[in-house]
């Protein structure tokens, strides 16, 4: 009896200690969540949208510069990547499905994903920005789609390979050609998942900081030429807060909340999109 | 007068090494309904592909023999865009494409290039009502398809075939996913349809053949056992294995 | 007309092959690249060299990687010791005891952990978990364990705050969304016979678990713990701002260090000579391979969990 009563103690501990773990895992998106949307809010105002930065030490400045930055870095990133990630992955899912060849890339894509974003930063270094001799946005967005091109091109496999084959073989039979039945049937039976996977591609990669820090680098000024180093909020967040000034600190927290917000918005979005999906079928 | 639309010599389908389809010989007649019985996995379905050459989407897949078509061997053909223009397809179970009912039904006449607006207008109405569902959908043609019940997607694709005035359909167990209601009312669709079309149909459910066809041939084990007028097949059946099939002492 | 759809779908064809071949050439091209960039330190400093120097002196022009390697390796290891079991957790409270109606909600707020880029976790790390460190956990920590002579080592020094083991637990938060994931998946795909016959003999809960849930999974679990593994190696920006940037080796978890990333994150855009700069493509390679190491083999293993499962 004794033994059993041990082996139900143990259970009781062993159960708790769990549910122990499950909170402690909301207590750190809590006490994250808080601690930016706390700090950050206070720091808001229009001028951080609207004005540039300020000299350091000085107050009153913006990140105007730092968002339109990041915004030409990451639609540049967009422009490389997404097309180039959605044909990879339709190759693997329609043309190449059954070839070995579709696999290994399937699985070196999903190995990407996961490799540390700093190397890819080294990388496009060597290839741009020494053989350019200076920095520029178009290396930063270059390395930026380098990280998006495998998401999104998993998605992508992922997504078309949900859709039924018996619908492609109806296309098929009608006598379509296999760029048609992907256009038209099988792209459209997929676009909420594959928007919510361009979506999820851009989010990841819009919010990164290492690869821009020897790519973009970084520009006190306000440009719009991608050609030349750029600005970019999350580079600015990393500076300022490492800096000595208050103002600095501030300005840095104000931007953690703009892309806090932005990040939970896109990505609650993209979990509606989903949970729609496949509660229509 | 039965006028021979496409007829099958001498066919063999392999997948890869294993033979699924022995030295099939068969006519297919004009605006009749044929039917394909027999048991499950016999190789109906194989068969019917063989006539769209579905099976060329796959690899290892390999015919031998011909089926000869307005004096062409269908197995030999090279523009398979061409030859499923005019050999339609309905499967098993519903596939609406992701678009509106009158995208879905146009489809086919966009694929061959049919620009005219009204010319499209007229034949997916004419389409619609040859497949019997002009009356519950004329109101909202622009909805989109998936938003039909099963009988109706059904009835929807079959309108979609019929659009681009096939020489023959193939009908691949087409009423197996649907309830009997709308069943009965594909049932009554077929009866109508073999004025404007010839149609081929895998059924394994043998009432259905008996009440739908003109002729039945029935395989067991990738062979055509016994092909005949579907009344005297199912009264008076030749072949020992047909009788014991169409009795129900099979096992 | 059909010779245009058959010109268009080679046309499309090709594109989506192109696609593919971008994608695996980018790989290749970025080992080929930081290879040759770090082709002059391998030279200079050979191998096992590089790898068990501690110097490291842009002034005297001499480079060793020991003190980045080892501040990457113990982060990573403090990390996966407060994640691996905090993960667990969270994937045993999911699927064997949460109520079902919150099981959708909670599985989805512990992967928004994974959704909050790192340079936030940086941030939160350095101006909310520091101070926390600095003035309460850390001191804490000093009180119970510098009497014990065997750990005294581990906690010596005065708490700062910016150190290996704020720099863990920040990188085990952010990995314990995906050990919770891959646990969770791996622990729904054992077969409910396994589980009920176990209860059937009378089995509680928990040594269900642990005697047929956690073993059935275990290829899986060590291939989503592999995974973590590699994302805590390469992380930057979320350790760039809580470990300082000190090429010393310390044994205490409350002295600043450095990682491979952090370094290069540092230095990489300082780099005023040829050989320094060859450095530190050296050390990027080194991670490169390590975590695509890593990678492979616990995509290997996830793979193997899936196929014994299906
Ligand atoms: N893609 C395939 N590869 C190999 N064998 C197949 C394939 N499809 C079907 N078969 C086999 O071919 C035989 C005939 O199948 P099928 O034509 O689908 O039968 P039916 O439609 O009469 O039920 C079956 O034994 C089946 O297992
Ligand atoms: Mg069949």
């Amino acid at each position: 009896m004794d033994r059993v009563r041990k082996r139900k103690l143990i259970n009781k501990i062993a159960l708790g200690l769990s549910v122990f773990a499950a909170f402690l895992g909301l207590f750190w998106l809590v006490f994250i969540i808080v601690s930016v949307l706390s700090k950050g809010f206070s720091a808001i105002n229009w001028s951080l949208f609207f004005k540039d930065p300020a000299p350091p030490g000085f107050s009153g400045g913006g990140l105007r510069s730092a968002f339109v930055g990041q915004g030409i870095i990451t639609i540049v990133a967009s422009l490389i990547g997404i097309p180039i990630g959605i044909m990879g992955g339709t190759f693997l899912a329609e043309y190449g499905r059954n070839f070995k060849f579709s696999r290994l890339v399937s699985d070196i894509a999903d190995i990407m994903v996961s490799l540390p974003s700093i190397v890819v930063g080294t990388f496009v270094y060597s290839i741009m920005v020494r053989p350019m001799g200076h920095f520029s946005g178009y290396a930063g967005a270059f390395a930026l789609a380098i990280i998006m091109i495998p998401t999104i091109l998993r998605t992508t496999e992922e997504m078309l390979n949900l859709v039924p084959w018996e619908l492609r073989e109806a296309a098929f039979a009608l006598g379509a050609p296999y760029y048609k039945v992907i256009k038209d049937v099988v792209y459209r039976s997929a676009a909420a998942g594959l928007f919510t996977g361009v979506l999820l591609g851009v989010a990841r990669v819009a919010t990164e900081t290492a690869p821009l820090l020897f790519t973009s680098f970084n520009n006190p000024f306000f440009t719009v030429n991608p050609n030349q180093s750029m600005p970019s909020l999350t580079v600015t967040i990393y500076q300022y807060a490492m800096g000595p000034y208050e103002e600095w600190h501030r300005l840095a927290w104000a931007a953690s909340f703009v892309i806090v917000v932005t990040v939970l918005l896109l990505s609650i979005a993209g979990r509606f999109i989903i949970n729609r999906r496949f509660s229509k079928r | 007068m039965n006028q021979v639309l496409l007829s099958v010599k001498d066919l063999n389908f392999f997948y890869g090494e294993t033979q699924i389809l022995h030295n099939i010989d068969l006519d297919i007649y004009k605006n009749r309904t044929t039917a394909l019985i027999g048991p499950s996995g016999c190789g109906k379905t194989t068969f019917l592909r063989c006539f769209n050459r579905m099976h060329d989407l796959y690899r290892n897949n390999r015919y031998e023999g011909e089926i000869l078509y307005k004096g062409e061997n269908i197995l030999k053909v090279k523009d398979l865009i061409e030859l499923r223009s005019k050999i339609g397809m309905v499967f098993q179970r519903p596939t609406p494409f992701p678009m509106s009912i009158f995208d879905n039904v146009a489809y086919g006449l966009k694929l061959k290039g049919v620009k005219d607006k009204k010319k499209i207008r007229e034949r997916v109405e004419k389409a619609l009502v040859g497949a019997a569902l002009w009356d519950e959908v004329k109101d909202k043609l622009y909805s989109p398809a998936l938003d039909l019940s099963g009988g109706q997607q059904q009835r929807m694709v079959i309108a979609r075939a019929l659009a681009v005035e096939p020489d023959i359909i193939l009908f691949d167990e087409p009423t197996s996913a649907l309830d009997p209601i709308a069943t009965s009312k594909i049932e009554e669709l077929l009866s109508n349809l073999k004025k404007i079309t010839t149609i081929l149909i895998v059924t394994h459910n043998m009432q259905q053949a008996a009440r739908v066809s003109d002729f039945t041939a029935f395989i067991y084990k990738g062979h055509l056992i016994e092909f005949e007028e579907t009344e005297k097949l199912f009264t008076n059946p030749k072949e020992e294995l047909t009788e014991r099939y169409i009795t129900g002492r099979f096992g | 007309m059909d010779r245009l759809y058959v010109f268009k779908d080679r046309l499309f064809l090709t594109l989506t092959v192109l696609a593919s071949i971008i994608t695996v050439s980018i790989v290749i091209a970025i080992f080929v690249v930081l290879l040759l960039a770090s082709l002059d330190a391998i030279k200079h400093f050979g191998v096992f060299h590089f790898i068990f120097s501690q110097t490291w002196s842009p002034h005297r022009h001499i480079f060793g990687g020991a003190s980045s390697i080892y501040g990457t390796v113990m982060t990573t290891i403090i990390a996966l010791f407060f994640a691996v079991p905090t993960s667990l957790g969270i994937a045993v409270f999911v699927t064997q005891i949460c109520p079902k109606s919150l099981k959708g909600i909670f599985s989805y707020s512990v992967e928004l952990l994974a959704t909050i880029p790192s340079i936030i976790y940086g941030m939160w790390g350095l101006f909310s978990l520091a101070p926390v460190m600095r003035n309460y956990i850390e001191p804490a920590l000093q009180r119970l364990f510098l009497p014990i002579p065997g750990l005294k080592v581990l906690f010596e020094g005065t708490p700062l705050g910016i150190d290996l083991l704020t720099s863990g637990l920040v990188l085990s938060i952010m990995i314990i969304p995906f050990i919770a994931s891959i646990a969770r998946d791996n622990f729904e795909l054992t077969p409910k016979e396994f589980s009920e016959s176990a209860y059937a003999m009378g089995a509680t809960k928990w040594e269900v678990i642990k005697d047929v849930i956690m073993p059935y999974s275990k290829v899986g679990l060590l291939g989503g713990i592999i995974i973590a593994t590699g994302r805590a190696l390469g992380e930057t920006m979320a350790v760039a701002f809580v470990l300082g940037n000190d090429h010393s080796i310390h044994l205490s978890l409350i002295e600043s260090s450095t990682t491979i990333a952090v370094t290069l994150a540092n230095e990489f855009t300082e780099a005023d000579s040829a050989l320094y700069v060859s450095s530190l493509f050296y050390l990027a390679f080194i991670l490169l391979f390590l975590s695509f190491f890593l990678l492979s083999v616990a995509k290997f293993l996830v793979k193997k969990g899936v196929k014994r499962h299906g």
